[in-house]
C-alpha cells in the first residue's frame, strides 16, 4: 500500500488483485469503517459481494452513525456530523454510492450541489448571560504565550506526547482564550484529552484556523447521517449481494501465531443467542471494528434520566480478546476504563412543535429554523453553562419523515459533574424536559415560559459512556496498526486502529483504515488518497500565524526588540523576492 | 550555494518570530510529561503559570482545566 495525492491516482482504476474471485470477507461491525471497506473490497478489489459477510451485534447497520425514528421515544440523534472537503477517502467513497432518490447521482454530487447551495455560515459561535453573543466573538483571542503554546505542541513529536494530556501542554492564557472555546467545543476536546490527539488535529485542520470562528468551512449531510449516508450505502451493497448477519456478536477471533505470521483462524459468535463458530482458512479476511464510541449508550425521555451505565460491551470484549493473544493488538484498557466522571457523556435531541422558542433562535442566529437552511452550521457554544452546554441545529426537516412544524435541536454537554445554571442537577440526572429547561434558560426564553415550552417538546437524554474514547491518552502501541505486523489475513478498522497523521473522531478516519485495510491485505495497486497535506504547504502555515494572531500582519505582532530588528532585516532581505509575494498574499506584510 | 540558502535562514527566524518564539528555545524545552510540582521554571509556562490565574470567577470549563476530570 501506498499514498498519493492527485488526480492521475484518483482518477485510475486498480487492476483485478490475483485471486480476488477466492477472496471472502468476514467484516465485524455495520458501522461507517465496516461499510466502506465492504465497499472498497467490491469496488477495487472487485471480490464477488455475495462473499462478502458483514456481522453485527445489533439490529441494524450503521453504528454510530445514527439518525432514527424510533415509535415509542421519537427522533433520536446521538450526534450530527461536521464534515470537509478533504476527507479524501470519504470523498473516493462516495462519489460511487448512488443516492436513493436518483441513481445517477452520487451521495458526493447531492452533497456537493446542497453546501454550495446553502453554504455553513456560523453568525454567532457563542453566548453567554442568556442568549447573548460574546463580546469578543469571532477573535481567537490568544495571548503571545498562548500561540507559543501551540507552536511548541506542533514541534514535539508524537514519541514524546505520550500520555500526556492536553491541560499538561498548555497553560491559563490558553485555556481562556477564544481558541480554545471553540476548538474543544467544536471538536469535543476535554482538557485531559490526549495532547497527541490534539497536536493531530492542529496540523490535519491547520487550514481551517481562519475559519474556526465562522465554521464556513464545515459542510453537512441533506438529512440525518443514517438516511443520508448509511441508507445508501447499505442498498449498494445489497445490491451486490454482500449478507448483511445482524443480531451476531462477534466473541473472539483466534488468532494462529508461527513463523512472524498472524492468520486469524476462527470466528466464534453468538447469533441470536446461540453460541457458533467458524473455521477460516487465508483466503477468508477478517476486518474488525475495535471498540466503539457509542456502545453502551443509554436512553432517557421527557420524564426519566438516561440510566448511567457502563457495560462492557462486545466491542470492548472482543478487543480484549484479541489484545490477549499478541501484544501489537493494542491495549483496549487504555480507551474504556478510568474515564473522568466530569467528562461528556449526554447529549439529547429535543423536538420542538412550539414555535416559542423560534424568536431565540432567530436572534443567535440570524436564521429562520425553518427556513429549510442550515441553522447553527455547527455548535453554538454556550461559555458560562456549567455543563458546557453546546446546541446545533441542522437543516430541517433533518428527518424525511418529520413534519414541518417540528423543529430537532440536537444539545450536549461536556462537563457532567456540575449542576446546571437552572436546573440544580449534574447533566447526567437530568430527565429530557430538564435538559430542555437548561437549554431554554441560556437561550434567553422567559422564566415563566420555560417549563411549559420543555413540557410541550419531547426531549431525549442519551448517555454514551465511551463517547471520549478516541481521545483518552495514549501512546504509541496502545491502537493497533491497521494491518498488524506479520497479518496475513486480519485487520482493524475504525477509529481505534492506528494510522498515520489521520484524526479520530471523524467520518474519515473510519473510511480511511477501512481503505488501507482493504488495500493492503489485497494488495490492490492504486495510491490511498493521503491525508490532506496543508500543513506542508507553507500559504496555509503563514496564513494561520496571521489568524492565529487575530488578523495581526508581522509588524503588528508584540515583538521585543531584538525580534524587531530580525524582523525589519528579514522584509529587506525578501523585497522584491517570491517570498515577500507569499509573505503579503497571506496579510503577514 | 551558500547563497541559496540565504533566504531559509531569516525564513525560519521569522517563523520563529510570528509565533512569539525561537525554534531553538521551543525544541530545548519541550516537555516529557509536566508534573506540575518539578518543572516550575520560567520556561515552562503550561506548567507553572502563575501571571494568569484561573479564579472561581471563571466559567466552569475554564476551572475544569486545572483538574483530571473527576471534579473540582
Ligand atoms: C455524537 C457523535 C458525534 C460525532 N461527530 C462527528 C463529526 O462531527 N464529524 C465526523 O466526521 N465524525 C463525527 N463522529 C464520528 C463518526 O460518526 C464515527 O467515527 C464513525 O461513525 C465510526 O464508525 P465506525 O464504523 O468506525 O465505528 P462504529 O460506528 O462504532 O461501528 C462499530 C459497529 O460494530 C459493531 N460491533 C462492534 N463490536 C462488535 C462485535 N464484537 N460483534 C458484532 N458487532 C460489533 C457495533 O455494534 C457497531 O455497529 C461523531 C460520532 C458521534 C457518536
Amino acid at each position: 500500500m501506498y499514498y498519493s495525492s492527485g488526480n492521475y491516482e484518483a482518477f485510475a482504476h486498480p487492476k483485478k488483485p490475483a485471486n480476488a474471485d477466492k477472496k471472502s470477507a468476514y467484516i465485524v461491525g455495520s458501522g461507517l469503517a465496516g461499510l466502506a471497506a465492504a465497499v472498497f473490497l467490491i469496488r477495487d478489489g472487485q471480490v464477488p459481494g455475495n462473499q462478502i459477510h458483514i456481522l453485527e451485534e445489533l439490529k441494524l447497520p450503521g453504528g454510530s452513525m445514527d439518525g432514527i425514528l424510533n415509535e415509542q421515544r421519537g427522533y433520536i440523534i446521538r450526534g450530527g456530523r461536521e464534515m470537509e472537503p478533504h476527507f479524501e477517502t470519504l470523498w473516493d467513497l462516495f462519489r460511487s454510492i448512488p443516492t436513493l432518490e436518483n441513481p445517477d447521482v452520487s451521495v458526493l454530487d447531492e452533497f456537493y450541489w446542497l453546501n454550495k447551495k446553502d453554504p455553513s455560515y456560523s453568525k454567532t459561535r457563542a453566548i453567554e448571560n442568556r442568549g447573548q453573543k460574546i463580546a469578543t466573538d469571532g477573535q481567537l483571542t490568544l495571548s503571545r504565550k498562548a500561540v507559543e503554546e501551540i507552536a511548541k505542541l506542533v514541534l514535539t513529536s508524537e514519541e514524546k506526547l505520550g500520555d500526556i494530556k492536553i491541560n499538561e501542554v498548555f497553560g491559563s492564557e490558553f485555556f481562556k482564550s477564544n481558541f480554545w472555546l471553540y476548538w474543544s467545543t467544536m471538536f469535543a476536546f476535554e482538557p485531559w484529552a490526549s495532547a497527541i490527539e490534539m497536536r493531530r488535529y492542529l496540523l490535519r485542520f491547520v487550514h481551517h484556523v481562519g475559519t474556526l470562528q465562522n465554521m464556513s468551512a464545515l459542510k453537512f449531510t441533506k438529512y440525518n447521517q443514517y438516511e443520508s449516508l448509511v441508507k445508501p450505502m447499505v442498498k449498494y451493497l445489497e445490491d451486490k449481494g454482500v449478507q448483511f448477519q445482524y443480531d451476531t456478536i462477534v466473541n473472539n477471533v483466534i488468532v494462529n501465531r508461527t513463523a512472524g505470521q498472524k492468520i486469524a483462524t476462527e470466528l466464534d459468535m453468538t447469533v441470536a443467542g446461540e453460541k457458533e463458530t467458524l473455521s477460516l482458512t487465508p483466503d477468508d479476511f477478517v476486518f474488525v471494528t475495535n471498540g466503539s464510541i457509542t456502545e453502551s449508550t443509554t436512553y432517557g425521555d421527557n420524564n426519566h434520566p438516561a440510566p448511567t451505565e457502563h457495560a462492557i460491551g462486545a466491542s470492548w470484549q472482543l478487543w480484549e480478546k484479541l489484545a490477549e493473544q499478541d501484544p501489537s493488538f493494542g491495549h483496549p484498557a487504555k480507551f474504556y476504563k478510568n474515564i473522568p466522571e466530569a467528562n461528556w457523556v449526554i447529549s439529547a435531541t429535543c423536538t420542538f412543535t412550539d414555535n416559542r422558542i423560534v424568536p431565540y433562535i432567530k436572534k443567535i442566529t440570524g436564521k429562520d429554523p425553518h427556513s429549510g437552511s442550515i441553522v447553527t452550521s455547527g455548535p453554538v457554544s454556550i461559555k458560562d453553562s456549567n455543563w458546557l452546554l453546546g446546541i446545533s441545529i441542522s437543516r430541517q426537516p433533518h428527518f424525511k419523515q418529520q413534519n414541518p412544524n417540528e423543529l430537532i435541536v440536537w444539545l450536549y454537554g461536556l462537563f457532567s459533574d456540575q449542576p446546571g445554571n437552572y436546573i440544580q442537577k449534574k447533566i447526567t440526572d437530568c430527565n429530557g424536559q430538564e435538559l430542555c429547561e437548561e437549554f431554554l434558560y441560556h437561550i434567553g426564553v422567559p422564566e415563566d415560559q420555560i417549563a411549559d415550552i420543555a413540557k410541550d417538546a419531547n426531549s431525549i437524554p442519551i448517555h454514551m459512556p465511551y463517547i471520549t474514547s478516541y481521545f483518552m491518552p495514549r501512546k504509541t502501541g496502545d491502537r493497533p496498526l491497521v494491518v498488524p505486523e506479520g497479518s496475513q489475513n486480519l485487520a482493524f478498522i475504525g477509529n481505534f486502529a492506528e494510522t498515520k497523521k489521520d484524526t479520530v473522531f471523524t467520518t474519515e478516519y473510519s473510511v480511511r483504515t477501512a481503505m488501507e485495510a482493504v488495500y493492503q491485505l489485497l494488495d490492490i495497486d492504486r495510491g490511498v488518497p493521503e491525508v490532506f497535506a496543508s500543513s506542508y504547504d507553507i500559504r496555509t502555515i503563514l496564513s494561520s500565524i496571521y489568524y492565529l494572531n487575530d488578523k495581526k500582519s508581522l509588524e503588528e505582532l508584540p515583538l521585543n526588540k531584538v525580534e524587531q530588528i530580525g524582523l525589519e532585516a528579514f522584509l529587506k532581505k525578501i523585497k522584491g523576492t517570491y517570498l515577500e509575494e507569499i509573505f503579503r498574499d497571506e496579510h503577514l506584510i | 550555494m551558500k547563497k541559496n540558502n540565504l533566504p531559509i535562514i531569516p525564513l525560519a527566524f521569522i517563523a520563529g518570530a510570528a509565533v512569539g518564539n525561537s525554534i531553538g528555545s521551543m525544541l530545548k524545552h519541550q516537555k516529557h510529561g509536566c508534573n506540575k510540582n518539578h518543572c516550575c521554571h520560567h520556561h515552562e509556562p503550561a506548567c507553572c503559570d502563575k501571571s494568569s490565574t484561573i479564579t472561581d470567577e471563571d466559567p466552569v470549563y475554564i476551572r475544569e482545566t486545572q483538574t483530571s476530570g473527576h471534579g473540582l
